[in-house]
């Protein structure tokens, strides 16, 4: 009997314990109740005041881009829709104003009564997926000791952006609101990487979209790495940029693996911020295979897609992860990440100075360009013990977040749009784009300098088709230029197990403008490279970038 | 070592020509926007998998089994083949080990009446499963929450009548005890036919099995006597090795 239960529990550790973790949380437990969606049809003699409802600031947002105070898609449901159907169900979880629909959770037969109701126009079921456990403990004693190569990646995650640039300038995102949208914000009320924001109260409204109550500070610890990225500041170190913005925080997710979402929650919490003067929404989790299918990333299938487009109309400027599937069956970006109107961030890898392998890819199902922005997908962040370091784009959006809160900071006359295109403008890559990297990593000089230097040119290009040849430009110092950097950089790659190389990118543009092909080369130490355009068709583009500049060749 | 002391030689590599071309990202995106036709919802998915299972079934007098000790190990590969977002077909193919271990009780006939310490019988089979599979609510490129139902035909290429015995007087035979493994035995039918139902999330999978057709048949024709047939039901948990 013995080694029939040593055999079990080696079958439960061989399959990683899961079983258990799946299981621990089941479905609510009413009787065969599931999670629906209902869509009502109008809005029929729904009264509504935008000057009550909204806070101060959503109002000033909206007449200073010329957005209507309120339209039909801000006004709310209709209540007495609502009292009919909490009459069958008991209760509503989550109203959703911009797509006129309501959150309930109801038996096969009380929907059926729902769906008999004139005034509702659909019903879809929620697909709900076992959830991760929350972390729920405190921590001990705050370490802020780093190692070598962690304190050199603190550095770097806010100098590869310049970021120096405006804490010089004192830009801290003062005057912008940014709400956050995450699993949890465990020591954010205690932790010292946010005291100078608790101290200004600049925490200004928390909600727990799942429990629905206010307490955020609880459950899982990747919020509150996130926010660090953002606005956290240790010992005077910065480990991101807006310090001196305000913030919103809603919890909408019941963990931190990214599948086991609450898609509902975060329709629900745009609307929140939308309703209390957000400016921007920096939210790190991507809806893939669990829900959809790669073919459905168009920006226009799913909900919180279309719930995100809504925002951006609302003037919101909403930062949304690429996600971590990369390297993975699905390798595409995720919901909400293909909406058209949002800020897609991808990952870099801070030793090799691009594409980290996890970071999905672009572009979306229709073809558009995706990502916008990268940032180190590999970061420091305020966690249990102080600082740590952590991986995923879900850190290289907030470092996007909090950089855009000061660049807005510099021009606060555009709109989230105009905001938009200027922070693509501000790639290091731009006029480049691929689909790995978008633009590039947002630089601080763009907002920052007033003088514009155009970058040297560093190569030059040969066509002799099939072939195009790249001559790497020696400038007369090059040769010790070289080999200082080469010194420089394998004293770095011994702290920070990388090594630094001189990268050319390019790709190769069809005649309809979507990417065919793209790729980043090492030629650290040549002076040419080759390119095979051979099978380039007339109309084709060739856009080649090496340390700033772009050169574009049209076939 | 400490990491400086490695100064000089970084100094003497750095000085060396250091001349690379390589590709370090490349992507195809044409080959990338392509619809695929296998994964774990599309057109075509297969997956290996891996299971363990207990006998759960009632026995029968004179072939009592050890509850808990008889056991089975399979794994394999599963076809399946999308029909809707609903329903699909599909078939595995894979060994079982199955490990029926007897009772020691007075009555005891299988496959005869004498008393072991320990005696088992174990089945080495190749199977092949049909199923269909019925699946619950919406989802991407994803497994989900399923039912199949299918049936299974069984070839037992090896079976083992194994016995371990303790010499009372040890030393006799200059050893303590005694194992037998008798095989090619005439009384167990080389087919036989389960029911199979398997209910699963993602990976995770709880099947009961439940067997159609008798494992022994009497070993001379003229006799019509059978040995009490083993317990027909098994049920256990098993893993799909895919994402």
């Amino acid at each position: 009997m013995y080694r029939s239960f040593a055999i079990i529990l080696l079958f439960c550790f061989i399959t990683g314990n899961s079983i258990f973790i799946c299981f621990a949380q089941p479905e609510p437990a009413a009787e065969s109740s599931e999670k629906y969606w209902i869509f009502f049809c109008d809005k029929k003699e729904v009264h509504f005041n935008p000057l009550t409802y909204f806070d101060p600031k959503t109002i000033a947002r909206r007449m200073k881009y010329g957005i209507p105070l309120a339209d039909s898609l801000d006004f709310p449901v209709n209540e007495t829709y609502l009292q009919r159907v909490c009459e069958i169900t008991g209760s509503v979880k989550i109203t959703s104003r911009w797509l006129n629909a309501a959150v309930v959770i109801a038996t096969k037969e009380q929907i059926n009564q729902i769906i008999a109701f004139p005034f509702v126009a659909r019903v879809e079921k929620i697909v709900s997926e076992c959830r991760l456990a929350g972390n729920r403990s405190s921590p001990d004693t705050i370490k802020i000791k780093l190692s070598d190569s962690d304190s050199i990646l603190l550095e770097k995650q806010i100098k590869r952006m310049q970021g120096e640039k405006f804490i010089q300038k004192g830009i801290d995102g003062n005057g912008v609101r940014v709400a956050v949208f995450d699993a949890g914000f465990p020591w954010v009320n205690t932790h010292p990487a946010f005291e100078h924001i608790r101290k200004e109260n600049r925490i200004l409204k928390t909600y727990d979209f799942v429990k629905s109550d206010e307490f955020v500070y609880d459950y899982s610890s990747h919020g509150t790495g996130v926010l660090s990225n953002i606005a956290g500041l240790m010992e005077g170190r910065h480990i991101g940029l807006a310090t001196g913005a305000e913030f919103l925080l809603a919890r909408t997710e019941q963990a931190a693996g990214e599948p086991f979402s609450e898609e509902e929650n975060w329709v629900a919490a745009i609307e929140w911020a939308d309703k209390n003067g957000a400016d921007m929404v920096s939210s790190s989790l991507g809806y893939t295979y669990h829900r959809y299918f790669p073919e459905q990333m168009d920006g226009k299938t799913t909900y919180i897609s279309r719930a995100a487009n809504i925002a951006a109309r609302k003037g919101l400027l909403v930062i949304n992860a690429a996600g971590n599937d990369g390297s993975g069956r699905w390798k595409k970006l995720g919901a909400p990440a293909d909406a058209d109107s949002i800020v897609t961030v991808g990952g870099f890898n801070p030793g090799s100075d691009y594409h980290i392998n996890f970071s999905s890819y672009g572009p979306t199902a229709d073809m558009r360009r995706k990502p916008n922005v990268a940032a180190y997908g590999s970061a420091i962040i305020a966690g249990k013990n102080g600082l740590e370091h952590a991986f995923g784009t879900s850190f290289a959006t907030p470092l996007v977040t909090g950089f855009t809160a000061c660049a807005w900071q510099t021009k606060r006359d555009l709109n989230n749009m105009e905001m938009f295109r200027e922070l693509e403008k501000s790639g290091h890559l731009y006029p480049y784009f691929d689909y790995a990297h978008g633009y590039g990593i947002p630089q601080a000089s763009y907002f920052t300098d007033s003088v514009f230097s155009p970058p040297d040119t560093t190569f030059t290009m040969s066509i002799n088709t099939p072939f195009v040849t790249i001559l790497v430009k020696k400038m007369a110092s090059d040769t010790v230029t070289d080999t200082v950097q080469i010194v420089a950089g394998l004293i770095e790659s011994l702290l920070t197990k990388s090594f630094r190389k001189n990268l050319l990118f390019y790709h190769i543009e069809n005649d309809k403008g979507y990417l065919d092909k793209y790729f980043v080369v090492d030629i650290t130490g040549r002076d040419e490279y080759v390119i095979d355009v051979g099978d380039v068709k007339p109309g084709y583009i060739l856009r080649v970038h090496n340390k700033g500049y772009t050169e574009v060749y049209k076939f | 070592m400490n990491k400086f002391s490695l100064l000089p030689i970084i100094f003497f590599i750095a000085l060396m020509p250091v001349r690379s071309q390589d590709i370090l990202l490349e992507q195809d995106v044409n080959a990338d926007t392509v619809v695929p036709s296998f994964g774990p919802n599309r057109k075509v998915f297969r997956h290996f998998f891996g299971g363990l299972g207990f006998v759960v079934g009632p026995d029968n007098p004179g072939g009592e089994v050890r509850y808990g000790y008889s056991k089975e190990f399979y794994g394999g590969l599963r076809y399946k083949f999308r029909i809707s977002n609903f329903y699909a077909l599909g078939f595995d193919i894979g060994w079982r080990n199955s490990n029926y271990t007897l009772k020691k009780t007075p009555g005891k006939i299988l496959p005869n009446n004498i008393q072991h310490d320990k005696e088992r019988l174990f089945y080495n089979t190749a199977f092949l499963t049909f199923y269909n599979r019925i699946n619950f609510g919406r989802r991407g490129d994803h497994i989900g929450r399923f039912l199949d139902i299918g049936a299974r035909v069984n070839w037992a290429f090896n079976v083992i009548h194994f016995t371990k015995d303790k010499l009372d007087t040890a030393g006799i035979n200059n050893g303590g005890i005694i194992k037998t493994r008798t095989t090619q035995l005439l009384y167990t039918k080389p087919f036989f036919f389960d029911a199979v139902v398997r209910v699963g999330i993602n990976r995770y999978v709880f099947f009961v099995s439940y067997r159609l057709s008798e494992l022994f048949k009497p070993v001379d024709p003229e006799l019509t006597l059978l040995y009490p047939d083993l317990p027909l039901i098994m049920a256990g948990m098993e893993v799909g090795f895919h994402k």
